[in-house]
């Protein structure tokens, strides 16, 4: 071969390997459009297109069958042009509560999102039932919001939702005011949220506590709270009661309103906030409990006492500590004979001194055990004085 | 040169003229205009036996407030094109198609055979080939009429529901009229519909409608319509349940994707149908330490798979016997493989043929884990 052809061959190959270039970058530039695309194609959805919820509900019923049924209501945000919005209940009903999503899907005309939500509304059917079988479709989902509040509701929990409050778009956004201030004036924990409740359920020695409401007359009303001993509610206490429960069971400070009133002219109200200290020694036999409430606030009305100096002052911190140790040691009366729970979670602090896991029912125990309350009430101001 | 600008002059006149045209068409206000949204169709038996079309048609009324009013307009004529006549008298307004959304079909006109309104439709070229097509039970008039806060026509709503089926229950997304066009005109393929029903309190899709050729086969509850789509689908999502006793249960929310093979021997034909579910938990009380042992895990996806199992096989039996439609689509691939056109009728060759399903479950998440 001379050198000439030698250098065509050269040539040629060198034109081959242009065109496989071409060909190769082509095909590149091909892929790179088609991944650009393809990748703005991805389902991108505006909140409009999903069903935002601000609630949702928990039912449990039983069928004519006698199996047991969940149905679990959503409040939905229907929003429109403007500043209209709407509401809607969307519920799906399944034997079981995960599969109540895939039945609301049929009814519904948006996905739906699963964790936005503030409040969660628990009948009096499933809580009674028991709520371990729920908390686990919560506790398994990444995607809830644990700091959502729990209320227990009379009735349907479809009524509670479908409740019109007027100026609000859905009735969960009030519920979910109301628990978050009733805590400024009723002596309320602001802890009444998932993340507490599976504490709660799984800690020895504790007991959960929720806000109880029902629709009155005159609109949506948080009556009391519900007791419950493991996973079921068993009884439920009125607010004036909750009130004194709340002071000997929360480790937190609360402020609420407390009165001596003697008869209608004579009367004096107070708003402070309480602290309580527990101390817990083991006796021959049982446990000996002792609460101290510290209570610290001022007078906001007083006919009972004509002058305020420093001995009448005394007098009244007195009779209001007289007052509350009397009303606390009823409420524990009631407790440890009506009740049969430990609701002021006393069990927690004696396995915590005397050791866990030994198998003692603490609801028992406290119900035998001497529980003494003591409240050291001190008043700061007295406000411009009496009229 | 003379001769071009004859012809450029010709031209420019042309243009000029066609100009003039187009800007004496009149153009109308959208206030002037009946806009479609969801097309209804039944079928009503006159006293004399004949049998008369009936369309309603629900448009959007636009006002300046910003409130829009949904109108019902039906015709009513011994067919579907004649009906637009009798409409249009019922109307002050001019009919514009091109936007529906939906077109909600009576249970009757199913039985009754859709190819007559499916030539009308087909026909149509400004129609919207996108609309989606649902069966529903009662007088589809009522279910455009249905008034839901918040929505300016049922039809958005229920149109909302079919696109978003498909994230549960294994909906497919293929119910559109394009879609649907090729279901009934391909051979081996078979039309499913979603079946929707009015409730007491609100729509509600209730299963699926399986047409055989043009005609209503049955109407499969919400279990069977699962199951079918998720041996009809190639991909599709939904959950499934192992349940016990009361409080015995563990839910899964799975992916699912489908394979055929297909193998011919002599005259029988032999379909192996392999489903890969992958997904995640959702609530568990049944399996304890499902999160932590692998034991316990490769036992559930065992019993899952042999749940869902038994649950096609039992699906694909009643439809040998008792449907006799290939509501698989398993014609299609056994056509695509062996030949079309050869005059076979797969309903009945799918009827006779052997069909097993092999299931694999697969666990990817278990979220927090268990309680």
């Amino acid at each position: 071969m001379n050198s000439s052809s030698y250098k065509e061959v050269e040539t040629v190959n060198q034109i081959k390997n242009m065109k496989n270039i071409k060909n190769i970058l082509l095909i590149c530039v091909c892929v790179i459009i088609y991944t650009y695309y393809s990748a703005a194609m991805v389902d991108e959805k505006t909140i409009e297109e999903y069903d935002v919820s601000s609630g949702f509900g928990v039912d449990l019923y039983r069928d004519a069958a006698g199996t047991v049924k969940y149905s679990i209501p959503f409040s939905v945000l229907v929003f429109r042009g403007g500043n209209r919005q709407y509401s809607m209940i969307k519920t799906g009903e399944a034997p079981t509560g995960a599969e109540t999503r895939q039945n609301r899907q049929l009814k519904t005309d948006k996905q739906f999102l699963i964790g936005s939500q503030k409040v969660l509304v628990f009948s009096e059917s499933l809580v009674g039932y028991g709520l371990k079988y729920n908390a686990d479709i919560e506790f398994n989902n990444t995607k809830i919001n644990d700091r959502a509040i729990i209320v227990v509701c009379e009735g349907r929990t479809e009524d509670i939702l479908r409740y019109k409050v007027k100026g609000y778009a859905s009735s969960p956004e009030y519920i979910e005011g109301m628990v978050k201030n009733s805590m400024t004036n009723d002596f309320f924990s602001r802890e009444y949220t998932i993340l507490n409740m599976y504490v709660r359920l799984d800690t020895e020695g504790r007991n959960l506590v929720l806000p109880y409401m029902k629709i009155s007359d005159k609109g949506l009303e948080i009556t009391g709270l519900a007791l419950f001993k493991g996973d079921k509610m068993v009884n439920k206490v009125e607010v004036d009661e909750a009130k004194f429960m709340n002071m000997m069971r929360e480790n937190e400070l609360l402020r609420g309103y407390l009165s001596i009133q003697k008869n209608s002219d004579e009367f004096m109200n107070f708003y402070g906030n309480t602290k309580r200290r527990v101390k817990c020694n083991k006796v021959k036999e049982g446990y000996e409990f002792e609460i101290i409430i510290d209570i610290k606030g001022d007078v906001i009305a007083n006919t009972l006492y004509k002058e305020f100096n420093g001995k009448t002052k005394k007098e009244l911190e007195k009779a209001l500590s007289k007052d509350v140790e009397k009303k606390c040691s009823e409420f524990i009366n009631k407790m440890q004979n009506e009740y049969k729970i430990d609701c002021l979670e006393l069990g927690m602090y004696a396995a915590s001194k005397y050791g866990r896991d030994t198998g003692v029912d603490w609801n028992e125990v406290v119900s035998n055990s001497v529980i003494k309350v003591k409240a050291n009430v001190k008043v700061d101001k007295v406000g411009r004085g009496a009229y | 040169m003379k001769k071009y600008k004859n012809i450029i002059f010709l031209i420019i006149l042309i243009i000029f003229g066609g100009y003039l045209r187009t800007g004496q068409e009149k153009i109308e206000n959208i206030e002037e205009l009946d806009i479609a949204v969801g097309i209804g169709y039944s079928l009503k038996q006159d006293v004399d036996g004949s049998v008369k079309h009936v369309v309603p048609i629900s448009s959007i009324v636009y006002k300046e407030d910003g409130v829009n009013v949904n109108s019902i307009k039906t015709g009513e004529a011994n067919t579907v094109a004649l009906s637009r006549e009798d409409r249009q008298r019922k109307s002050d307004r001019k009919f514009f198609l091109g936007t529906e959304k939906l077109y909600i079909f009576e249970e009757s006109v199913a039985m009754f055979g859709i190819y007559v309104p499916f030539e009308t439709l087909f026909k149509n070229p400004v129609l919207n080939d996108d609309g989606f097509w649902v069966i529903c039970k009662g007088k589809s008039e009522d279910y455009l009429k249905y008034k839901i806060q918040g929505y300016d026509t049922p039809a958005d709503y229920v149109t909302g529901m079919i696109r978003n089926a498909s994230s549960y229950n294994f909906f497919q997304k293929n119910y559109r009229l394009k879609d649907i066009y090729l279901m009934v005109g391909s051979e081996g393929r078979s039309l499913a519909l979603p079946y929707i029903e009015l409730k007491e309190k609100g729509f509600e899709i209730t299963g699926m409608a399986i047409f055989n050729k043009d005609k209503l086969a049955a109407v499969l509850d919400i279990e069977d319509s699962k199951t079918m789509n998720i041996l009809r689908s190639d991909k599709s999502r939904g959950m499934l349940t192992i349940e016990g006793n009361e409080n015995d249960f563990i839910n899964y929310n799975a992916k699912c994707k489908r394979k055929v093979k297909c193998t011919k021997e002599g005259d029988k034909y032999k379909f192996i149908i392999d489903l890969k579910f992958n997904g995640e938990v959702v609530n568990n009380v049944m399996y304890k330490k499902l999160s932590s042992k692998v034991e316990v895990k490769e036992k559930f996806e065992k019993d899952m798979a042999k749940k869902i199992e038994g649950r096609c096989t039992e699906f694909i039996d009643k439809m040998k016997n008792q449907y006799k439609d290939d509501c698989l689509e398993l014609g299609r691939i056994a056509a695509a493989k062996y030949g079309r056109d050869t005059g076979v009728d797969w309903n009945e060759v799918i009827s006779n043929s052997d069909i097993k399903v092999n299931v694999k479950v697969k666990v990817e998440k278990v979220g927090r884990g268990e309680f």
